[in-house]
C-alpha cells in the first residue's frame, strides 16, 4: 500500500486557540473586503459595477502612453488601459465607468476613438462588455442573496443530517473560507467578478464536503467511544482517521484547479486562483475551525453529541 | 455472476453505448476542417443543420457572438398594454432576427422587463444591434400650416425670454452690461451663447460676457432657419445640442399644444440651393395613419438610382391612406418614424394601398433592406433599451476552447495517474469509473441541448476533482478495514457500506451550492451551474454503483491491490 501518511495522531483540538487566532485574523480580512465592496471601494468586475470595456489588439506596437493621451484628450481621461500578456502582441484593454448612456454605444465611440488616433495603425476587436449601471447593481444584490441563500440551505441540511451544533458549526466554517479567500483575493488586489463569485459558492460547496466528512467520523466515533466520556479525544482521533483522505482529495482537486490557473487561460485563472485558495482554506477550516467550535460549545454547555 | 449484477452490466453498457451514439455528432462535427463543413452545407445543408442541432452547443465565449440584454420601456404604456408588452417586444425581435438570417438565435425573456439575446458566429454586430432595437413606429402625418407654425414659434420664442430674464438676473452683472448694437446677426450670436449656457454645449465665452436684451424673433426663431413652405426650418451642425437640449426641457414641451409636434428629420434637409445637417419639422400630432396596417415592405431602386422602400397596405389601410392623400394633393405628407422624419414628400395624387418611403439619412441596400425587415416584422410595443452589450470575437472565442480543452485533458490525465499510481488496480478501477463519469457527463450535455461554456469546462474540471473523491472515501476505508484484520471481501463490503452516507451527504452539499448558483446565475455561470450538477449526480453512479460492480466481478479475494 502507498501511503502519503500514515496513522497519525496530531493533537489538532489542542491547538484550536492559535487556529482561532489566525482564522479570526483571516475572517477580519474578509471583512475588510466585504466593507469595501459595499461601499464601493474594491475592484469589482464590470458584471457588478457596470462600464464599458473593450479588449483588442494592434498590429503594429503601440506605446501604452501614447494609448493613455489619446484616450484622455478625447473625453476619457479616466479610462483604465492595461496591456494584456497573450499570444497576439500589442493587446490591449480599455475600460470606462458606467453612465447613463452605458447599453450600446459607449463601446463604439471607445473604438473611434482609438481608430482615429492611430489613423496607421489597425485595431483589431477581439471583445466588447458594456454593462449598464442598473444591470451591475442588480447583479451585486443577487449575488448576496445568493450567497445567503446557499449559506442558510447548507446549515439547514447539516442540522436535520446531524444536530443544531454541527450545523451552526459547519456554517461558521464555510463563512470562514469564503470570507477569507474574498479576503486574500482583496489583498491581491484582484478583481472581484461574476467568476469569482461563483468560485467562492463553489469553494463554500467543497468546503463543506470536508466538513462533512470530519463531522461523519465523529458521529460514528461517538456512537462507540460514548462511554469513555472524552469528546475532545473522540474527535481528534476522527479528525486524524479521515487525514489522509482529506490530504489525498485535497491533493487531486488542488492538481486539477493549478493546472487550470496555468493552462485554463486568463479568463480563467482568477477563478482556478480563487478555488486553490479555496482547497486550501477548505481543508483547514474542516480541521481546525468546525470541529473546535463543536469542542468549544461541549465545554461551555455540556451535551452529548449525538 | 449473480443476476443483479449480470442487469447492471447490461445497463452499463447500454448506458456508454447510448452516451457514444448522442456524442458521435459532436464528435463528427467538431473533428471537420471549416473547408469539409463548408463542403458538407453545400452537398447537404439539410445534413449539417442536423448536425449542428444534435451536437453539444457552444457558448458564446467559445464560439464568439454577440449577447444583448435589452429593457423593455414600459412607462407610457396602459395597463392593459403593458401586461404583454415584452412578449409582444419578443415575438417582433424574434421576426426581425430569423429574417436578418443567424443561425440558431437565442432569445429569451429574461424576469419582468427584460429579453436576453444572443446571435453566435455574427460578423456585423453593429447592424444586428440596430436592427433588434429599433422601435420602427412608423406612422404617417400631416404638416402643420404656416400660421399656426408661426404662432407656436412665437410662443416658443417668449419661453425662451423668460428663461433668459431669469439667468440675467442670477448670471449677469449688470455693470457689466455694455449696450450693444442690436443688428439681428449678432443678437442671434448672442442669443446662442445665452442658450449655450443654459442648455450645455460649447460655452466658449462664458462669464462676463454680454447678455442683451431679447428682440421678438429672436430666440428659437433665431436659430432655426426657415425652409420653403413654412413647416420645415434647418438646424446647423453646432446648433443641433443646443436645440434638442432646449426641446427637452419641461416647461417647452408645456408650451407645445397637445396637436402639435416638433420633429427632427433623420438626415440632412435642403430648400432653394440652403443645405442643412439636420431638420426640423412641424407636424400635427394627429396619426394618420400607423405601421400596422403595413402587409409589405421591400428594398427597391428609384428612377433616380437611390433605394426606397416599397411598402404595401391591408384593406383598411389603403382606404385610409387613399381618404388622406385624397383631401391634401399638393401638400406634404410626413413619413415618421421612431418619432423623426425621414421624408416628406408632396402628396402628387390619390395614393391606395401602396407606396414609398424615402430614406432620410443613408441611401444604402444595407438600410433600405433593414428598414423592410423592421417594416414586416412590426414595431416593438414600446422602446427598448440595451443596458447590457457583449461581443466575443471569434478569435477569441477559439483560443478559450482550445486552452479550456488542454487543461481539461492535462488536468484529468494528472488525476487519473495520480489516482492509479496511489491505488494501483483499484485505482485504475476508480479511474475507468472516473471517465465514464466525463463520458455520461457530456452525453447528457448533447442530449438535453446544453450550452458548453468556459466555466463549463471548469465545471467538468471540478467534477473530475471531486468524483474522485467519492472513491478516496471509499478506497480509506477498505484500507482501514483491511487494517483491522477483516477479510478482503469484508473489508470492500464494510468500505462500500460505511462510506455511502459520508459519500451521499458531500454530494448533496455540492447540489446545494451548484443549484443555488444555477437559480441566480446568468449564461456562463449556469452552464458552470449545470456541469457541475450533472456531474455530481453522475458520479454518484458510476464512482459508487460502477466500481462496486467491478469489484463484485469476483467473489473472493486473496489480497487487494489497493
Amino acid at each position: 500500500m502507498l501511503h502519503i501518511l500514515g496513522k497519525t495522531n496530531i493533537d489538532f483540538i489542542g491547538k484550536r486557540y492559535y487556529a482561532f487566532i489566525f482564522s479570526g485574523i483571516l475572517v477580519l480580512l474578509g471583512l475588510i473586503a466585504f466593507v469595501f465592496i459595499l461601499t464601493g471601494k474594491a475592484k469589482m468586475g464590470i458584471d457588478f459595477s457596470g462600464g464599458t470595456l473593450i479588449e483588442g489588439n494592434f498590429a503594429q506596437p503601440v506605446d501604452i502612453s501614447q494609448l493613455r493621451k489619446v484616450m484622455s484628450e478625447n473625453g476619457y481621461p479616466d479610462a483604465i488601459i492595461q496591456e494584456l500578456q497573450r499570444a497576439t502582441p500589442n493587446a490591449f484593454v480599455i475600460r470606462v465607468k458606467a453612465t447613463a448612456e452605458t447599453g450600446s454605444k459607449v463601446a463604439n465611440q471607445l473604438l473611434d476613438v482609438v481608430k482615429k488616433g492611430f489613423p496607421d495603425n489597425s485595431f483589431h476587436l477581439d471583445s466588447v462588455d458594456e454593462v449598464g449601471p442598473s444591470v451591475g447593481a442588480a447583479l451585486q444584490s443577487k449575488a448576496r442573496v445568493a450567497v445567503i441563500i446557499s449559506l442558510l440551505c447548507i446549515l439547514v441540511y447539516i442540522w436535520l443530517r446531524f444536530d443544531f451544533r454541527s450545523g451552526v458549526a459547519a456554517t461558521i466554517a464555510t463563512f470562514h473560507d469564503v470570507l477569507a479567500v474574498l479576503g486574500i483575493m482583496f489583498i491581491l488586489q484582484k478583481e472581484i467578478t461574476l467568476l469569482i463569485v461563483t468560485a467562492l459558492l463553489t469553494l463554500a460547496g467543497y468546503s463543506l464536503t470536508d466538513t462533512v466528512v470530519v463531522f461523519d467520523r465523529i458521529r460514528e466515533n461517538l456512537k462507540l467511544f460514548r462511554k469513555k466520556g472524552d469528546f475532545g479525544g473522540t474527535i481528534n482521533a476522527s479528525i486524524n482517521e479521515v487525514l489522509s483522505r482529506t490530504i489525498i482529495t485535497s491533493m487531486t482537486v488542488f492538481l486539477v484547479v493549478t493546472v487550470l490557473f496555468f493552462m485554463g487561460g486568463e479568463v480563467l485563472r482568477d477563478f482556478a486562483l480563487a478555488l486553490m485558495l479555496g482547497v486550501i482554506v477548505g481543508t483547514y477550516s474542516s480541521i481546525f475551525v468546525a470541529s473546535p467550535i463543536v469542542v468549544e460549545w461541549e465545554k461551555k454547555s455540556p451535551k452529548r453529541f449525538r | 455472476m449473480r443476476k443483479s449484477q449480470a442487469w447492471l452490466t447490461v445497463i452499463v453498457i447500454v448506458l456508454t453505448l447510448t452516451s457514444l451514439w448522442y456524442l458521435y455528432p459532436s464528435f463528427r462535427l467538431w473533428s471537420m476542417s471549416p473547408e469539409s463543413q463548408k463542403a458538407l452545407s453545400d452537398q447537404d445543408p439539410t445534413g449539417l443543420v442536423s448536425l449542428q442541432k444534435k451536437a453539444i452547443k457552444l457558448g458564446l465565449d467559445l464560439k464568439g457572438g454577440m449577447y444583448v440584454l435589452m429593457e423593455v420601456d414600459k412607462s407610457n404604456l396602459k395597463p392593459e398594454e403593458a401586461a404583454d408588452a415584452v412578449d409582444r417586444a419578443l415575438e417582433v425581435i424574434r421576426n426581425r432576427v430569423d429574417q436578418f438570417g443567424v443561425t440558431e438565435p437565442v432569445i429569451q425573456k429574461a424576469g419582468s422587463d427584460k429579453i436576453v439575446i444572443e446571435l453566435a458566429g455574427l460578423q456585423d454586430v453593429d447592424r444586428a444591434r440596430e436592427l433588434i432595437g429599433r422601435t420602427a413606429q412608423l406612422e404617417f402625418k400631416l404638416t402643420e400650416t404656416p400660421d399656426n407654425t408661426k404662432n407656436l414659434l412665437a410662443q416658443l420664442d417668449q419661453v425662451f425670454a423668460r428663461k433668459i430674464a431669469g439667468v440675467t438676473k442670477t448670471v449677469s452683472k449688470p455693470d457689466t452690461t455694455k449696450k450693444s448694437e442690436t443688428k439681428k446677426a449678432e443678437a442671434k450670436k448672442d442669443t446662442t451663447d445665452v442658450l449655450k449656457s443654459l442648455f450645455g454645449g460649447d460655452t466658449a465665452q462664458k462669464g462676463e460676457d454680454t447678455l442683451p436684451e431679447v428682440e421678438p424673433g429672436v430666440g428659437l426663431s433665431g436659430i432655426l432657419q426657415p425652409l420653403g413652405e413654412g413647416y420645415l426650418f434647418g438646424v446647423e451642425a453646432n446648433d443641433i445640442p443646443i436645440v434638442q437640449k432646449f426641446l427637452s426641457e419641461p416647461e417647452v414641451l408645456a408650451a407645445i399644444p397637445a396637436d402639435m409636434q416638433l420633429a427632427w428629420s433623420t438626415g440632412s434637409v435642403s430648400s432653394g440651393g440652403f443645405s442643412y445637417p439636420r431638420g426640423i419639422y412641424v407636424l400635427k400630432s394627429r396619426v394618420e395613419l400607423s405601421g400596422k396596417h403595413l402587409t409589405d415592405a421591400q428594398p427597391r431602386r428609384d428612377n433616380f438610382g437611390k433605394w426606397v422602400v416599397d411598402f404595401k397596405l391591408d384593406r383598411q389601410g389603403g382606404q385610409i391612406f387613399s381618404a388622406v392623400t385624397g383631401a391634401n394633393i399638393q401638400k406634404p405628407l410626413a413619413i415618421v418614424l421612431d418619432n423623426q422624419v425621414e421624408s416628406a414628400p408632396i402628396i402628387q395624387s390619390r395614393i391606395r394601398d401602396r407606396g414609398q418611403i424615402e430614406l432620410g439619412s443613408v441611401s444604402t441596400l444595407e438600410a433600405s433592406r433593414d428598414l423592410s425587415i423592421v417594416l414586416r416584422a412590426g414595431a416593438l410595443p414600446a422602446p427598448v433599451k440595451i443596458v447590457e452589450n457583449r461581443v466575443i470575437g471569434p478569435s477569441l472565442g477559439k483560443d478559450s476552447i482550445k486552452k479550456g480543452l488542454t487543461s481539461a485533458i492535462i488536468g484529468g490525465l494528472a488525476v487519473i495517474l495520480f489516482i492509479a499510481v496511489y491505488y494501483k488496480i483499484s485505482g485504475v478501477i476508480a479511474d475507468f469509473a472516473l471517465l465514464l463519469n466525463v463520458l455520461f457527463l457530456m452525453a447528457v450535455l448533447a442530449a438535453f441541448h446544453a450550452t458548453l461554456t468556459l466555466p463549463g469546462i471548469a465545471g467538468i474540471i471540478l467534477t473530475m476533482g471531486m468524483s474522485v473523491d467519492s472513491n478516496v472515501l471509499i478506497f480509506e476505508r477498505i484500507r482501514e478495514e483491511l487494517r483491522t484484520g477483516k477479510t478482503v471481501r469484508a473489508s470492500i463490503d464494510a468500505g462500500y457500506k460505511r462510506a455511502l452516507l459520508t459519500i451521499i451527504d458531500s454530494h448533496v452539499t455540492t447540489l446545494i451550492t451548484a443549484l443555488v448558483l444555477f437559480l441566480f446565475g446568468t449564461g456562463p455561470i449556469k452552464g458552470f451551474a449545470v456541469t457541475l450538477s450533472a456531474g455530481i449526480v453522475i458520479s454518484l453512479f458510476t464512482a459508487l454503483v460502477i466500481t462496486k460492480m467491478i469489484f463484485d466481478y469476483r467473489k473472493q479475494y486473496a489480497t487487494l491491490s489497493i
